[in-house]
């Protein structure tokens, strides 16, 4: 599931996955469910600051800032930010763990032990749909973080996962 | 079919729906009248405002209502105990009708105010703690006689251990209960004085500034104590012309309301704890006015909080927690299994538990690495200094003050709590000690561990450390399991070799 494609060294290439040792990626089609979740929060955003501009500070000394610095941050997070979560994003499924790594700048490492694990989903949204992937998410009963969420699958690994994470299930307090 | 409805066939009968105690219309007749209020409110003020007719047309509905409301509230009312679970049946206009499996509930509470004592009936509340989120009770029937709700929960925990009661066997308790540890008066007494409560004082002290003086009751002001010792006394005068004097009078009023404030409030709360081990759990009685009597089951608790504060620690007592799936009650989430124990007791409630003995080594805990107070202090000196330097340009003496006191006060506490934290492997339980006025000791079987979280913020990054969060079951969210500012590469060792799981 890596991405063969690149025979650029990772320190160039900066679609190239940067995880711990043993961690598998998550398809590259999640970098395009997510562009396209930024474009939807963010396209509102920049349409507010251009009708601020436009119509509230038509008088102000500095008009057409607003619209341009969130305009130009609206830009950024889209084309940048996809790659950067997605790259950093990864999974490994072990014989009695579910591990999941994401985020540099605040980063978080999950573990959960299959046995512990209540029940299960396979999430499919619009997007996920449009772009082929699926989300496993895993419920526990713990009051801190009982919902570990991994987006991006492969709708097939993600069944997959699913059902050897359920053999593994069973409840240890009656 | 030998089972538990075939045991008690007038009361607990299979598919018999049951009512509640008919005099439960009496006693919720006290939630009726505070309910009234409003509307007695909105009477007097009609009536004053002149409108007699629409005042009496409200008081009569509102007398109606109160009169009617129990009794239709107690003929919708019904639950039915089968072979495996208990229906219960509520609701008039929108019928509700929840069915509870025997073997999801986890607690069965039972709960006695001062009229339900005076009557013999119980209020019975069934926890199946299952409902993530969920600030109510699942199932609660209030309120059957006290017979009966015992004979309920014996049933319920008969159904659990897979006991079966023998049919003419009714009478005689099936649990063999053994005392585990029990408060005296003189306990009581002692756990009232420790919970002593500075914030209250705070209050009362803020109160006193504020609204103490109108309301001519400032027991830092000398007119309050002359009126108290009667005027005219020439000795009353000179003591009170003395300002250290009524600040003194005034600091011990204060502390002594805070004493009985503590006192009160223990003793209403623990008054005749006893804690006793049946079969599947433990059972906790106390209370002075509302009993409240709690099982827990063992296989439920998630983790074990031993908490001291700092005059407690002195005297060498400790309080001791369990986290369960079940809450204890709508305040509190951990179960209080000993408000005020010594070492040896909670020894013995450990040992009652079947738990191996605590590890009371003080050796060998792993404590956190200096990024704690660098992390912080990197974030708070240049918000001090800052703070300074606009006090200083500005000139403003108490502002610099009051900074510097918040800095020092922040900064000492977080001294204090680096010095304290520190985890601990103890074989299959790992152990987290933090807090460093009221200290805090966890104790977290490895098997009741649902998930580990590795935290690095930017600053966790620069000094090469993480975080380690513990995702347990129960308790409340807003309180979490952690391990703090450890060695990064120590942490993943750490988890793995606490899940089992060498990657």
């Amino acid at each position: 599931m890596t991405d063969t494609v690149a025979p650029l060294p990772a320190a160039i290439d900066g679609d190239a996955p940067r995880l711990p040792a043993g961690m598998h990626p998550v398809l590259p089609a999640y970098r395009w469910v997510l562009r396209v979740q930024l474009l939807l929060t963010w396209l509102p955003l920049t349409i507010a600051a251009l009708a601020v501009d436009n119509f509230v500070l038509v008088e102000a000394p500095l008009r057409g800032v607003l619209s341009v610095v969130v305009g130009f941050v609206a830009l950024a997070v889209v084309t940048l930010v996809p790659r950067r979560i997605h790259r950093r994003l990864g999974y490994r499924l072990s014989a009695h763990t579910l591990r999941i790594v994401r985020g540099w700048l605040f980063h978080t490492d999950t573990l959960v032990p299959l046995v512990r694990v209540q029940h299960l989903d396979v999430a499919r949204g619009p997007l996920d749909k449009l772009f082929g992937t699926a989300s496993l998410v895993v419920h526990t009963a713990g009051t801190h973080n009982s919902i570990v969420t991994l987006p991006g699958l492969a709708p097939d690994t993600a069944d997959a996962m699913r059902s050897a994470i359920r053999t593994e299930i069973r409840t240890d307090w009656q | 079919m030998t089972g538990v409805g075939g045991t008690s066939t007038d009361l607990l009968a299979v598919g018999e729906p049951q009512r509640l105690h008919p005099l439960t219309m009496v006693t919720r007749l006290g939630d009726v009248l505070r309910k009234a209020w409003g509307a007695a409110a909105g009477a007097a003020y009609l009536a004053y405002s002149g409108k007699w007719w629409i005042a009496g047309l409200l008081v009569a509905a509102v007398v109606v209502g109160s009169a009617l409301r129990p009794l239709i509230q107690w003929l919708s009312f019904t639950y039915r105990v089968g072979e495996d679970g208990i229906e219960i049946a509520s609701g008039i206009l929108s019928r509700n009708h929840r069915t509870i499996p025997f073997d999801r509930v986890q607690d069965v509470n039972l709960e006695q105010n001062p009229l339900h004592r005076l009557l013999a009936m119980a209020k019975v509340k069934l926890e199946t703690g299952g409902s993530a989120g969920g600030r109510e009770e699942d199932g609660i029937i209030d309120s059957i006689r006290l017979a009966d709700a015992g004979r309920l929960r014996d049933a319920i925990r008969a159904h659990r251990t897979g006991v079966r009661i023998p049919v003419a066997d009714t009478e005689t308790p099936i649990q063999q209960t053994a005392s585990v540890y029990a408060m005296d008066h003189r306990r009581v007494l002692l756990a009232g004085l420790f919970n002593f409560s500075l914030a209250v004082i705070g209050v009362l002290f803020g109160a006193a500034q504020t609204v103490g003086d109108l309301a001519g009751i400032n027991p830092f002001a000398a007119t309050f104590w002359r009126e108290l010792a009667g005027t005219g006394a020439p000795l009353v005068d000179l003591v009170l012309a003395n300002r250290v004097f009524t600040a003194i009078a005034g600091l011990a009023s204060l502390v002594l309301v805070g004493l009985a404030t503590g006192l009160v409030q223990t003793a209403l709360r623990d008054y005749g704890f006893t804690l006793e081990r049946t079969e599947s759990g433990l059972r906790r009685r106390r209370g002075l006015l509302t009993l409240t009597d709690v099982v827990l089951p063992l296989k439920r608790v998630q983790a074990m909080i031993l908490a001291t504060g700092p005059i407690r620690r002195r005297f060498g007592y400790a309080e001791l927690k369990l986290q369960s799936l079940a809450r204890d009650s709508a305040n509190a989430s951990d179960h209080v299994v000993a408000p005020l124990a010594t070492a040896r007791e909670v020894d013995t409630i450990v040992d009652a538990m079947g738990w191996r003995p605590l590890d009371r080594d003080e050796d060998g805990w792993h404590r956190p690495t200096l990024a704690y107070l660098a992390g912080f202090l990197l974030l708070g000196l240049p918000l001090t200094a800052l703070g300074l330097a606009t006090a200083v340009i500005q000139d403003n003496v108490a502002m610099a003050g009051v900074i510097a006191a918040v800095a020092t006060i922040f900064t000492g506490s977080r001294l204090a709590s680096y010095l304290h934290h520190g985890h601990k492997r103890d074989g299959d339980r790992v152990m987290v000690r933090s807090g460093a006025w009221r200290q805090r000791r966890l104790v977290l079987p490895l098997d009741r561990i649902q998930s580990i979280d590795l935290h690095r913020s930017p600053l966790d990054r620069l000094f090469g450390v993480g975080s380690m969060l513990f995702g347990v079951a129960g308790g409340r969210g807003l309180r979490r399991h952690a391990i703090h500012a450890i060695p990064y590469r120590d942490a993943l060792a750490l988890r793995a070799a606490l899940v089992g799981d060498p990657e």
